[in-house]
């Protein structure tokens, strides 16, 4: 038997190389702006996604895998998420074994949770699944994972990084790999086999794709562990890069860090302590959610994205209906106070829009104010959608802090509730912004009209080619652009802005 | 150049090789221990293929021969002398056949070889409740909670113990 100080002073030295090395090279990263959350009456710039974590399949006397099919057949279907990511021990190394003590890696479990999201059509574009720790014991090259998970076999990469582009913006989702790279088997004895971290390769791999992605509007980053001392005795944390990888994050104004490991739900916001060092651009959402597949609570994450202000809520797997506001975002995380959220003005002309998810068909949607007996209604901003709106109106508001409280009467009766700071007078309206058509060509053969534009707003308007269609914004040539066959050629086009700005450009035929 | 030196400061960091004593040439060696030393590599790099590279890619019949040689390996090895490392191999690949009270003597004598293994006395219990042998496993467990002072462990293996009194899966809080 290896003694602790035999494991860990590698381990250490490794992190002390891993500092050094990062400290160099970690350059300084500007990627999202979680700052640039907005309120708006716009309904189109909203998206949201799942978080799920600690499936465990193979845990003897849980509901590990009719969990993970819920997850992937019924809550997909009625959540619709943008994907879903899965943040480790996807398998619960034990093959049911009697104490739980996770002696595999066994390929038994790998092959009930491989199976169960092959039937579902689980494929690498949607479903994101990271290591765990559980993943990790005995293993270390991550051999199972890398064979038998969605991710691992579609890139052979322990950790992961996807996009989400629409016309509002781009967004950048990373999947980093904090379980132990040693192999080392799971035991007893602190830290249980567990001796968390992210290595230089992993370091690397997180900085570049952050680079990559730097003209992302936002960033999200999930790991298994937590980054921090949790508090209670029995978790593990990061031990090694936890510093390199948080400074990253800070560069990269990461909005959020979505992890699970502890079987608990939490959420605050997190500029940093003196274990990690502080984040100086103004910290995250730190966001725990329970086990879902060991423990009662039965827990995933519906995160929202809605003009760029970022809103999360945990709910239990099979119980409907889920709320979530997503519009204005609540000024705290938890108990902490959200340093991104935007104020709310006092007109009368405000909007509330929450998502709602049901398997019945019509859920009563309403809105109150400050616990007021009155209930408002809202209603789905376009057939179908889980999104709904509701009309308030703020004016007779004084300014400081109110409640909004969102109610779903579906399956069962179910609020969320958020605090936003309502400002004591009416901003007066935003100026138009300026359009401006940098080119507009028809190519007679393919009949097809093409146009660019840019907006003194962008990406947060939207552009419209009159009478052909919304235009697509790209961050990367930072402009909005359409292409359309249409007959026969203009003579001009004007393109409108959901700022109130517009242009017209006489068009080039070829 | 960061790339180049990070290497080079990892390698200060972990030492090198100890360096052997001035004058002390070559320790002697014992035949029989070097035989052992040799099947136990082999043992591992059987068990290696056919665990890490057979197994999860869905290779059963290949990884079954691999595990027979690395069993074949890890005994010859056992008749040069007591090795924890044979038997801690051994007691892994009866657990993954399902030959449990093997898997659990393996354990055992694992167990025997190096007292302060807390985790030995654990991996032995697991087999024999697979086994379903409880007292034998309650026996291990308690042997486990006499090797640690450790609050987290000791608490960890009292949760073990109830599960064990309860005969089943504790129900979830």
């Amino acid at each position: 038997m290896r003694t602790l100080a035999r494991r860990l002073t590698p381990r250490l030295a490794a992190a002390c190389v891993a500092a050094a090395f990062l400290m160099v090279a970690m350059p300084a990263l500007d990627a999202g702006n979680p700052r640039g959350a907005y309120y708006s009456s716009d309904s189109g710039r909203v998206f949201w996604f799942v978080q799920a974590s600690d499936t465990h399949v193979g845990a003897s006397g849980s509901a590990d895998t009719t969990r993970l099919q819920w997850l992937v057949t019924t809550g997909k279907s009625v959540i619709a998420p943008s994907f879903i990511v899965v943040t480790g021990d996807l398998t619960d190394s034990t093959n049911g074994n009697l104490f739980g003590y996770p002696n595999g890696p066994y390929q038994a479990e790998w092959d009930t949770y491989r199976t169960l999201l092959a039937n579902a059509g689980m494929t690498a574009d949607f479903y994101y699944d990271i290591p765990g720790n559980h993943d990790a014991y005995n293993d270390q090259a991550f051999a199972y994972y890398l064979a038998n998970s969605v991710q691992g076999r579609a890139t052979r990469r322990t950790q992961a990084s996807w996009t989400r582009e629409f016309a509002f913006g781009r967004y950048h989702f990373l999947g980093v790999n904090s379980a132990d790279n040693s192999g080392d088997p799971f035991s007893i004895l602190w830290p249980y086999g567990d001796y968390a971290g992210l290595d230089p390769a992993e370091l690397s791999f997180v900085e570049s794709e952050l680079a990559a992605h730097a003209d992302a509007n936002l960033t999200f980053v999930f790991g298994h562990h937590p980054v921090t001392d949790t508090g209670a005795s029995g978790d593990t944390w990061l031990y090694y890069g936890h510093q390199q990888f948080l400074t990253g994050l800070d560069s990269a104004r990461a909005s959020g860090y979505g992890y699970g490991h502890t079987h608990e739900v939490a959420q605050s916001h997190f500029a940093g302590n003196s274990y990690t060092g502080p984040m100086a651009n103004g910290g995250m959402q730190y966001l725990n959610v329970a086990s879902l597949g060991k423990s009662s609570a039965s827990q995933y994450r519906v995160f929202a994205v809605d003009c760029d202000g970022v809103s999360s809520v945990a709910a239990t797997a099979g119980t409907w209906p889920v709320v979530l506001i997503t519009s204005p975002v609540s000024k705290y995380v938890g108990s902490t106070v959200n340093p991104y959220a935007y104020t709310v003005p006092n007109a009368a002309t405000n909007t509330i829009r929450a998502l709602v998810f049901d398997t019945a068909a019509a859920p009563v949607v309403s809105f109150r104010i400050d616990g007021s007996a009155t209930w408002q209604p809202m209603a789905r901003v376009s057939a179908g959608s889980p999104l709904y709106g509701g009309a308030w109106d703020a004016s007779s508001l004084a300014a400081g802090t109110h409640t909004i409280e969102v109610r779903a009467a579906g399956t069962t009766t179910v609020s969320n509730t958020v605090t936003v700071d309502v400002t004591g007078t009416t901003p007066p309206p935003p100026a138009a912004d300026t359009v401006t058509v940098t080119a507009a060509t028809y190519a007679s053969r393919k009949r097809t009209l093409s146009v660019t534009a840019t907006s003194s707003r962008q990406p947060n308007v939207t552009l419209t080619v009159t009478g052909v269609g919304t235009m697509k914004y790209s961050s990367k040539s930072r402009s909005y652009s359409l292409s359309a066959v249409v007959s026969p050629a203009p003579a001009n086009v004007t393109v409108t802005s959901s700022g109130g700005g517009s242009a017209t450009r006489a068009v080039t035929v070829k | 150049m960061v790339l180049m030196i990070a290497p080079l400061v990892l390698l200060a960091c972990l030492g090198g090789p100890p360096a052997a004593p001035p004058g002390s040439g070559n320790p002697p060696q014992d035949p029989a221990r070097e035989a052992q030393s040799e099947h136990v590599k082999r043992g591992t790099a059987h068990f290696n293929r056919a665990f890490y590279q057979l197994t999860p890619r869905k290779r059963d019949l290949e990884a079954s021969r691999e595990f027979d040689l690395a069993v074949a390996a890890f005994e010859a090895g056992l008749q040069a002398g007591p090795s924890a490392e044979a038997h801690r191999y051994l007691g892994r690949i009866c657990a993954l056949r399902g030959q449990f009270r093997d898997a659990a003597r393996h354990y055992d004598t694992l167990s025997g070889l190096d007292p302060a293994d807390v985790d030995a006395c654990v991996l032995a219990a697991v087999a024999w409740a697979d086994a379903g042998e409880f007292a034998a496993a309650r026996e291990r467990l308690l042997e486990a909670k006499g090797r640690t002072t450790e609050r987290g462990a000791l608490s960890r293996l009292d949760e073990y113990l109830a599960k064990l009194d309860g005969r089943g899966p504790v129900p979830l809080p």
